[in-house]
């Protein structure tokens, strides 16, 4: 914070903290590590003045330093939880001396310690400089903080008051709301809003059984699943464990396994379409139809709408439904939360017929939701003296139907919980108070299937901030009564034996749902709405990188490429090749869409595979406030050029959620400048992704072997020793690290990036910095599209554009529409033979005994040889101080324009040219194990060498005098991106254990080197992707697409001396 | 080399032979030409030479500038990225390294052939030399992102016992062109101890004509200067033989230096994995390449030096024509050596060097290859006709074509290689930004101050030498020997 800045915040009455946080001593405030590591605990868990008893949270891993709790410097695990739309992801925490800076799935609770990308990013939430930080009333700060806020919220406690709530599966919530409504009675109302719906899964099967039950998918158990708008895989909740279950089912290891097989239905391409072994474009509005058509085939008296589907989708459904009836009691139908409650029905009811419920989807008897929605509470409006806000934002997510009572709602709000100084639904007359992030709070929550987990804190509320817990016991208290702290709350509602040992594991052992069997169709009568045949329909979805946008000032989800389009920092409107063309657009040019009467302007993507007449609109951008990274300005924007993408939520109605008709997009002719971290689609025959179909596997186990120019040169043997046989004293017989990723069951969904990221303190670089091939991520997942008839020949000799975002003309390619796509995560492959080391010229990239290509930041002098010389551009340069920068300033020069900051950085290198409050907490979020890298330095990944070592250390104190020092895989010893992986596609391990699971996936015939004729030995490997495709289907292929390619470019070599003949099938 | 030993056989039984074109026309004095030359320096400077010397230092002090802004703030100014994470800068270091062979190739190689012709132009090429050589030697300096960690690249004993990686093509380069620098140095000074004696002795003389006691002082310090530089050289007999067998040494040193400084930074590309560096063509590829735009850069200063200071009887057509030949001899190399580079990317099945070298042709940067090609393998095939390679300005034109060709050759191998290379996800696009090419351009500002320092302060023209093969000075030429005319003053 600046001088003048800060000056101004003293004068505004002394707000909570001033004093702390105007001297270099602020960190004191956030070092107040509760609990177990004593003495610290206690000192004021909430706020200042206001003392109470300890409140212990447990340490998870206090077993793992014998005889101690608390050692300085170890890093603790803490069981907590983090609460999501419809129940939590459960997790262990990592508290570096009282800082959260990580988190990692619990595998107590869910068998896996995975979590889907949100969890991992929700960290830096906690440490977002532009988080609310004081209390205010009127606009003012309200100098008492939190314990005012509390004295407001009781002065007329018995007003009629309605509360607006995020979704929430808390039982301290519902507890302490049935006190409220015993007080409070007919003056208490409650309503419960989130801006992506899921309860439709619920209604849907309360309508189809009758009963209030929730569907509870088990991927795992389907041969045969049939997707109708669902994206499990991306954006529908939970999509952690679904990508785990379906790539149970995906990992073929010997020739006679099993593999499942998944049919997509979709109109625009999501992350399952992209992982589908069969693939139907269907406008969004045809999917009931298509659902219908299912039913109707497995002999169900449904009414198909007329004219819905074309010859050809009634032909590939047709198909699909021969392959489920084929699979009766094995496999799935799931339908998309995008998709009318009728679908949802239909999908039971084609369950039911299938006989697989029971077997391949169980239903949990879950409460009935009792609230009212957002819209019930703007008309309701007039009937309460005063609204409290837990926590929503209706005026930036509301809808434009609500838009008007939105603000009237914001007139009316009396006390808010907010996470930002200052956003969308501020309350101008009533109470802002700090919303606190899930690690400063006391709460619980259900998981999917029930499970009562706890919430605690791992860190005192940076800001005093409260949790909606403390305020609803304000009013559960009552006047002249001082309310119950939140540990306080939850304590009273736990119901188990041992508070420690469920603070401890972190969940309440057998609490899960009551299961729901004999369920049987109570209502078989289904009214399919009609299909919009012609014109434009818009399809609002989530988006894969910030969600509902509540990630959107987030700058590792604005920064981490989208997985399908792989943009950053930007939602497009994205349309197909020929809708784009009929409707004059152009990628990257900004149109104007329009929906009913209200329109928005967003930049234009011609997105491969998406659906005929459909408009993709991607939710969670375009957000309003002093969000520096949300409305993230890069230096030289011109002012022209809007910031943070276009809100979709602003021509999104009430009625049409998900689905909107009556659309009309134009282009406004300006370009918009987008930051694609990919620009070629074509992975241009080249056998980078190998890929077979399962029927070709059967035949030939080891195809992989049979492609790319390493079938050739590899007989003669390399031409120089490899490093550690010519010196094998150099490779330690200890420890040898490997690791396997299998594309078969990698969904491509981004966890592991942005676990990579919060793991190696990777920063992020800004829009501008990214459009110029500059991000820093140390993991990507490489995108391609791979085309039925595309001759990557055709276009080889001539690459027909240029220019900055290069490559533009493929979005006019016809190869695009229906394509296959596959996904490759990309890191540092941690050769033998590195290119990099040998070409460094001051042994700054070096190998060590244990087969790590090691990267030696001080040593490093910048040369960006090594970068030049590695075949997978794995290797990130840090072009400017990304860390102490602020990354919208960047090229100002320290000496000429802004001296202060040489001679700062001359006197104290630790000191950072951003702004103190952002520097502040940034600083926090590093994990103190990776070393921060500084300009001119070049990184990459290490196979995460700080876990090694830490692994390495604590098995060695265990081992005391004996020899057993060897780190196997019992010893818990996973990267980051191995530990995020909900599909486990990740594996890694010390090659030299016998059995280990990275030898056994290396056994795996699929197993293959990248670029393997250059002999650099790589140990990261990969499993080639299998596809299983119906060869009954109309778009049956006997050979994946990418497969075809590098036939048709290796001019039919191919064929000749290893595969069979075949015609390219349709 | 045989042109005077035939001459002593019996005139008459043999027909007459044809003479070689003299190397020094219209038959002029001893003496004169030693004025021409040293004229030059004792004489204030033209206007233009002021303007041309203050426009020089503000370009230079311009890419000064840039660079204390590039290492003030970070790489990240110039337009690099992942995967082309070299740009201009190695381009340019290339490029002047490049330029910096003629000269010892003059004095060295052609030294040793005996190719007489050589002494009019060998100075100034070695000059040049040693300017390009100090402008390469800025952008490995300053290219890598720790530029105050540099010296981390020499084999200096330090604390942490850890020695560079002698593994490195980075670390040869930093061996060859110091290597190189130092000997071309020492060469070029060496050569010009006898001249700088002259100008001393000259001096000397002059002194007398001195009228205000600051010329005087100017003079005295001047004589001091330049005989503290020429290190007492008298001219006597064995001064002339010490210098003779040092200069016959140093040629011999510096003959494979030629050959292998470019081979070296040719490494940096060759030993890589990536397709359209990885070429075992790229060693006497590059060496020819080099002399090309040596010879070319060397032509484009000399032929406006010649007319300017009126030297077009010493530096001659003919010498201007023979530096036509050398060029469209390594350029018709050059162009065999595109030629072959395609051939065996198709020739050796490797569809990534296929593409690669597809790509260079025909991919988003054609316009460079185009512009590569035409400039150096087509322009310099003009010089086939006698009337190209005798019109000073029309081999001007074509010096420059070759100037920006060369340039163009090392974007080529730079930049489209590693744009695009082995995974199609990692591809991307590089453009330079301002600082990139202000930097580039401001370093012709500085050797363009060098230069022009040079030719105010230093024989620009080897007087001794070129005295030595002036018919004058062969006691056989038909022409006439020392008999005949006259020996001037020197």
């Amino acid at each position: 914070m600046g001088d003048v800045e800060n000056a101004d915040w003293n004068e505004r009455e002394f707000p909570e903290g001033a004093q702390e946080l105007s001297d270099d001593f602020s960190r004191r405030d956030f070092l107040k590590l509760m609990g177990a590591s004593a003495g610290l605990a206690g000192a004021s868990m909430l706020g200042v003045g206001c003392r109470r008893p300890e409140e212990h949270i447990v340490p998870f891993g206090s077993e793992q330093v014998a005889g101690q709790e608390y050692v300085h410097g170890v890093p603790m695990q803490f069981a907590t939880a983090m609460p999501t739309r419809t129940g939590a992801t459960p997790l262990l925490a990592v508290s570096n001396e009282g800082r959260p800076t990580k988190v990692d799935g619990n595998a107590n609770v869910a068998g896996r310690s995975a979590t889907d990308q949100f969890a991992q990013a929700s960290v830096l939430n906690l440490y977002d400089p532009d988080r609310a930080r004081i209390y205010t009333f009127k606009g003012k700060a309200m100098p008492g903080g939190k314990a005012s806020a509390i004295e407001k919220l009781q002065q007329n406690l018995s007003g009629r008051t309605a509360f607006l709530m995020p979704a929430s599966t808390s039982p301290s919530r519902a507890a302490l709301i049935g006190e409220i409504q015993k007080k409070m009675g007919e003056n208490a109302a409650f309503y419960v809003h989130e801006a992506a719906d899921f309860g439709v899964h619920a209604r849907g099967a309360q309508a189809a059984f009758g009963e209030a039950v929730s569907p509870y998918w088990k991927l795992d158990q389907a041969e045969v699943i049939l997707s109708l708008d669902c994206d499990f895989l991306g954006t529908e909740e939970g999509s952690a464990r679904f990508a785990a279950d379906f790539a149970k089912g995906r990992k073929v290891a010997k020739q006679n396994d099993g593999m499942n097989r998944l049919y997509s239905v979709e109109a625009l391409l999501t992350q399952t379409g992209a992982n589908a072994d069969h693939r139907l474009r269907a406008r969004a509005t045809a999917i009931p139809a298509a659902a219908a058509f299912i039913a109707k085939e497995l002999g169900k008296s449904v009414t198909v709408p007329a004219n819905a589907l074309s010859e050809a989708q009634k032909e590939w459904l047709t198909g699909a439904a021969e392959d489920l009836k084929a699979h009766a009691g094995k496999s799935l139908v799931v339908a998309g939360y995008r998709q009318p409650e009728s679908v949802h029905q239909l999908a039971h009811i084609i369950n039911d017929a299938l006989g697989n419920n029971g077997k391949t989807v169980k239903f949990h008897k879950t409460p009935a939701n009792e609230f009212g929605s957002l819209a019930d509470l703007a008309s309701d409006l007039g009937k309460f003296d005063r609204v409290v806000n837990l926590g929503c934002n209706p005026v930036y997510d509301g809808g434009t139907d609500v838009a008007v009572a939105g603000k009237s709602i914001v007139e009316k709000t009396a006390f808010r919980l907010t996470d930002y100084a200052e956003d969308e639904s501020h309350s101008v007359k009533g109470v802002n108070a700090p919303r606190a992030h899930y690690l400063e709070s006391w709460s619980d929550a259900r998981t999917d299937d029930g499970t009562i987990v706890p919430i605690q804190p791992l860190i005192a509320p940076l800001f005093g901030a409260m949790t909606e817990l403390e305020v609803l016991a304000v009013f559960a208290a009552g006047e002249n009564t001082s309310p119950r702290t939140g540990h306080e709350v939850v304590q009273s509602t736990f119901t188990g034996d041992s508070w420690e040992r469920y603070l401890h594991d972190g969940f309440l052992k057998d609490s899960g749902y009551e299961e729901a069997t004999e369920l049987t169709i109570a209502n078989a009568d289904v009214t399919v709405p009609p299909a919009q045949a012609e014109g434009l329909e818009a399809v609002f979805t989530l988006d894969y990188s910030v969600g509902d946008g509540s990630y959107a000032n987030n700058g590792w989800c604005q920064e981490v490429p989208d997985p399908i389009t792989k943009i950053t920092w930007d939602n497009v409107v994205s349309v197909s090749r020929q809708t784009a063309e009929a409707a004059g657009l152009e990628n990257g040019q900004l149109a104007k869409v329009k929906v009913g009467d209200k329109e928005v302007e967003g930049a234009v993507w011609v997105q491969p595979g998406q659906a005929e007449g459909t408009v993709g609109l991607a939710l969670g951008y375009g957000r309003s406030g002093k969000l520096r990274i949300a409305n993230f300005k890069y230096e030289g924007q011109a002012e022209d050029i809007p910031v943070g993408g276009y809100n979709a939520y602003a021509v999104r109605g009430s009625s049409a959620v998900n689905v909107a008709q009556n659309v009309s997009v134009e282009s406004t002719g300006k370009a918009y400048p987008l930051s694609s971290t990919q620009e070629h689609w074509s992975m241009e025959g080249r056998p980078i992704v190998r890929e077979a179909t399962l029927k070709e596997f059967r035949k030939d186990a080891d195809f992989v072997d049979h492609m790319g120019l390493g079938a050739h040169a590899r007989n003669e043997g390399p031409i120089y020793q490899h490093p550690y046989k010519e010196r094998p004293r150099l490779a330690s017989d200890m420890h040898q690290w490997g690791m396997s990723i299998d594309l078969s069951a990698c969904t491509g969904c981004n966890a592991c990036v942005i676990a990579c990221q919060s793991e190696n303190n990777i920063p992020i670089v800004g829009k501008d910095q990214v459009a110029k091939g500059r991000e820093m991520h140390w993991l990507r997942i490489d995108r391609y599209y791979t085309g039925r008839d595309h001759d990557p020949r055709a276009s080889a000799g001539f690459i027909k554009d240029e220019g900055q975002n290069g490559d533009d003309e493929q979005h006019t390619e016809e190869w695009i529409d229906d394509p296959q796509v596959v996904n490759q995560p990309m890191a540092c492959q941690h050769c033998e033979n590195a290119p990099c080391e040998s070409v460094c010229p001051v042994n700054a990239t070096v190998h060590d005994e244990e087969g790590l290509n090691v990267m030696v930041y001080n040593r490093c002098v910048g040369t960006r040889y090594c970068s030049n010389n590695c075949a997978w551009k794995v290797r990130r340069f840090n072009f400017f101080d990304y860390n102490k920068r602020p990354i919208n300033d960047l090229y100002g020069s320290t000496a000429m324009l802004k001296p202060s900051i040489l001679t700062d950085w001359i006197t104290s290198r630790e000191k950072s040219n951003r702004p103190e409050d952002e520097w502040d907490l940034v600083k926090l979020a590093k994990n103190p194990d990776v070393s921060v890298r500084m300009r001119g330095v070049m990184e990459k990944c290490t196979y995460c060498v700080q876990r090694i070592e830490s692994t390495k250390i604590i098995k060695k104190a265990a081992a005391g005098m004996s020899d057993d020092v060897q780190v196997v895989d019992s010893d818990g010893l996973k990267t980051a991106c191995q530990q995020v992986c909900a599909a486990e596609a990740i594996s890694f391990g010390n090659l030299l254990e016998d059995g280990s699971e990275v030898n056994r996936e290396k056994a795996n015939p699929r197993n293959y080197e990248t670029i393997d004729f250059l002999d650099n030995r790589t140990r990261t490997t990969y499993l080639a992707k299998l596809r299983n495709p119906n060869e009954q289907m109309p778009d049956a292929y006997k050979k994946p697409f990418s497969t075809k390619e590098y036939k048709a470019a290796s001019g039919g070599h191919g064929d000749d001396a290893h595969g069979d003949h075949e015609e390219g099938s349709h | 080399m045989s042109e005077p030993a035939a001459h002593s056989q019996v005139e008459t039984s043999t027909p007459k032979e044809l003479v070689r074109e003299p190397l020094v026309l219209n038959n002029r004095p001893l003496g004169w030409i030693t004025n021409q030359v040293a004229g030059i320096v004792e004489g204030d400077m033209p206007k233009w030479w002021n303007i041309a010397f203050g426009v020089s230092f503000l370009l230079m002090l311009m890419s000064f500038g840039y660079i204390g802004y590039l290492i003030t703030t970070g790489v990240g100014v110039w337009g690099l990225n992942h995967p082309v994470a070299w740009g201009w800068a190695i381009v340019n270091f290339v490029f002047w390294i490049g330029i910096g062979h003629a000269g010892t190739l003059i004095s060295a190689i052609l030294f040793l052939l005996r190719q007489k012709w050589r002494t009019s132009v060998n100075r100034t090429a070695e000059a040049m030399t040693i300017f390009a050589v100090i402008c390469a030697g800025i952008f490995p300096g300053i290219h890598v992102g720790r530029i105050w960690l540099a010296w981390w690249l020499f084999p200096l004993p330090n604390a942490n016992a850890i020695w560079p990686q002698f593994r490195s093509p980075l670390l040869w380069d930093v061996f060859a062109v110091s290597t190189y620098f130092t000997v071309s140095l020492l060469f070029w000074y060496m050569g010009l101890i006898p001249d700088l004696a002259t100008i001393r002795d000259r001096l000397r003389k002059n002194a007398g004509q001195c009228k205000t006691g600051l010329d005087k002082m100017i003079n005295k310090l001047k004589q001091f200067l330049y005989g503290l530089f020429s290190m007492g050289w008298i001219g006597s007999n064995r001064h002339w033989r010490n210098y003779e067998k040092a200069y016959l040494l140093l040629a011999g040193l510096s003959t494979p230096l030629v050959l292998s400084v470019h081979s070296i930074v040719s490494f940096d590309f060759a030993v890589s994995q990536l397709p359209g560096w990885h070429t075992t063509i790229f060693p006497p590829y590059f060496v020819a390449g080099a002399v090309f735009s040596g010879f070319g850069m060397v032509l484009t200063l000399m032929i406006p030096m010649r007319t300017i200071f009126n030297l077009e009887e010493i530096i001659t057509v003919r010498h201007l024509e023979l530096m036509c030949k050398v060029i469209m001899a390594t350029g018709t190399i050059v162009g065999y050596a595109y030629g072959m580079e395609f051939f065996i990317a198709w020739y050796g099945g490797n569809p990534y060097e296929l593409y690669a070298f597809k790509n260079r042709a025909f991919g988003p940067y054609w316009w460079s290859y185009w512009i590569m090609i035409s400039c150096n393998v087509i322009s310099p095939q003009l010089f086939w006709f006698k009337w190209c390679r005798t019109s000073p300005w029309f081999i001007f034109v074509v010096s420059i074509f070759v100037n920006i060709g060369m340039w163009f050759e090392r974007f080529v191998i730079v930049v489209t290689s590693l744009h695009r290379d082995y995974l199609p996800a990692s591809w991307g696009y590089y453009s330079p930004t301002q600082v990139d090419i202000l930097t580039f351009v401001g370093t012709f500002g500085l050797f363009m101050v060098l230069f022009l320092l040079f030719i105010r302060y230093l024989p620009s023209i080897t007087i001794f030498e070129v005295k030595a093969v002036t018919p004058q000075a062969d006691p056989h030429s038909i022409e006439g020997g020392a008999d005949r005319v006259k020996g001037g003053d020197h």
